[in-house]
């Protein structure tokens, strides 16, 4: 899949989840984006209809993981295109089954490779940049922080929707074994200790200066506190509200 | 007046526009918190409050992910309507727009989840026009998709907006002291609570 053909695809795989709803979820995207290559490849009004119809089913993965899938869903129906009878139904059958099953994949590695460990990542980042760059009295801090986070999201997930097209193109059925060569593990676990060395740096910078209060060794044990009640299995929105009985009570007990 | 009827509204819009992102198209992270908070700060005249709610917003947002049918807390209205609240005429305490925002939030999921539901209905043009060998009406559906969207957050946002300041700069004032301590010491500690949400993100193998 070439540069020329390609950049449409990439164009409208940008609006996978444009009309996202519960009972197909990406489906009528992933049609979308798939359009203009089964009218090429089917002519015929009868074949073409049907070719557009079976992939107008539920399908959901992981957004920036889509292109593979797509790259893939368009070498297999150039290749089913090219036979005729029993044997183009069968190729068919094999395509969905597959197209099903990478899209179960793909999920389960986007989803924790982007939104497990990246943007945690970049968002740690960010953060740390804010605060390095103020203290150096860089102008506009915020502003570069930002564009560093989306930079640092942006590239890899740019990469994965463009690249994506292509390698799943060339790999067709043979994704799964080509992606585990990708070393991805290797990668998120580089990339989420990273992200816990940028942690780090802004949770001792707010201990030693912390923006509400003196500093002081209270706020160690606030943090302690939380990290425990969060490894407990209480939401964030729990701890909320037990600082706020708890403050209201100190309040009222101390005045 | 001119807050009500030109800027609001303006922000409003501005935020809908960005939140698309986060979902329905790009998902270039533009809709984030962590931007929208800084970004929405700058313009009302204090960056840094935007983005001090806009990462917290943004950390405690960790703990849910948008897998399948999850559809989480909105991270863009909750980040929008905090800086709005704080940072308009009203100048609606931190410690009270904060939890309103994240409330907010929550709320506009469930319109969301609404939305997400309507949208099975326009699965049927595409149906008609693959029977009667049309070609499907793409732009149409996606201008009705996202931009039902896009209205319905951009009327959330000013809704909230425009209500809450008001209404929680009096209660404010008449709630008790003990129970304001207690909302003021809960936003401070919020931040522990965020760091801590961070860290355990990044702790936890995905």
């Amino acid at each position: 899949m070439d540069e020329g053909p390609r950049l449409p695809t990439f164009l409208r795989s940008l609006l996978l989840q444009g009309l996202w709803s519960f009972e197909r979820m990406q489906g009528l995207g992933f049609l979308f984006a798939l359009d203009p290559w089964l009218r090429r490849f089917y002519p015929e009004p009868e074949p073409q209809k049907e070719a557009l119809r079976r992939h107008m089913e539920y399908f959901n993965t992981q957004p920036h993981m889509a292109g593979f899938i797509l790259g893939a869903v368009v070498g297999m129906e150039r290749e089913a295109s090219l036979l005729e009878g029993p044997r183009r139904e069968e190729s068919i059958l094999r395509l969905l089954s597959a197209k099903r099953a990478m899209a179960s994949a793909l999920a389960a590695i986007g989803d924790g490779v982007f939104w497990g460990v990246l943007r945690p990542v970049c968002l740690a980042i960010a953060i740390a940049a804010w605060g390095l760059f103020w203290t150096l009295g860089m102008p506009h801090p915020l502003l570069v922080g930002c564009l560093i986070y989306l930079t640092l999201f942006n590239l890899p997930a740019l990469w994965a929707r463009w690249e994506g097209l292509r390698l799943g193109h060339s790999w067709g059925e043979r994704m799964p074994q080509e992606l585990a060569r990708l070393r991805w593990r290797r990668a998120t676990r580089l990339l989420r200790w990273a992200g816990l060395a940028a942690a780090a740096a802004v949770t001792v910078c707010v201990l030693l200066v912390p923006p509400f209060g003196p500093p002081g060794p209270w706020n160690v044990l606030w943090l302690a506190g939380c990290l425990l009640l969060q490894r407990r299995g209480l939401t964030a929105a729990r701890i909320y509200a037990i600082m706020g009985v708890v403050g209201a009570t100190w309040a009222w007990v101390w005045t | 007046m001119t807050w009500y009827l030109v800027a609001l509204p303006s922000l409003s819009v501005l935020a809908a526009a960005l939140e698309v992102d986060s979902v329905h198209m790009g998902q270039w992270m533009l809709s984030r918190p962590v931007v929208v908070g800084p970004f929405f700060g700058a313009i009302l005249g204090s960056a840094w409050t935007g983005a001090l709610l806009g990462s917290l917003v943004e950390m405690l947002g960790l703990e849910a992910r948008p897998l399948g049918c999850v559809v989480p807390a909105n991270g863009t209205v909750a980040a929008a309507i905090g800086v709005l609240l704080c940072l308009g005429p009203d100048g609606v305490v931190p410690a009270a727009a904060f939890p309103a925002a994240l409330a907010c939030g929550v709320l506009f999921s469930r319109i969301e989840g609404g939305i997400r539901a309507w949208r099975a209905a326009l699965a049927l043009p595409v149906v008609d026009a693959l029977e009667e060998g049309r070609p499907i009406p793409w732009r149409g559906l996606f201008v009705r998709s996202i931009g039902a969207h896009a209205a319905a957050t951009a009327l959330f946002i000013y809704a909230a907006a425009a209500l809450l300041g008001p209404v929680l700069s009096w209660f404010w004032g008449a709630l008790p002291r003990v129970l304001r301590a207690g909302a003021d010491w809960a936003f401070e500690k919020t931040l522990w609570i965020a760091l801590a949400v961070l860290i355990g993100s990044l702790w936890r193998r995905p």
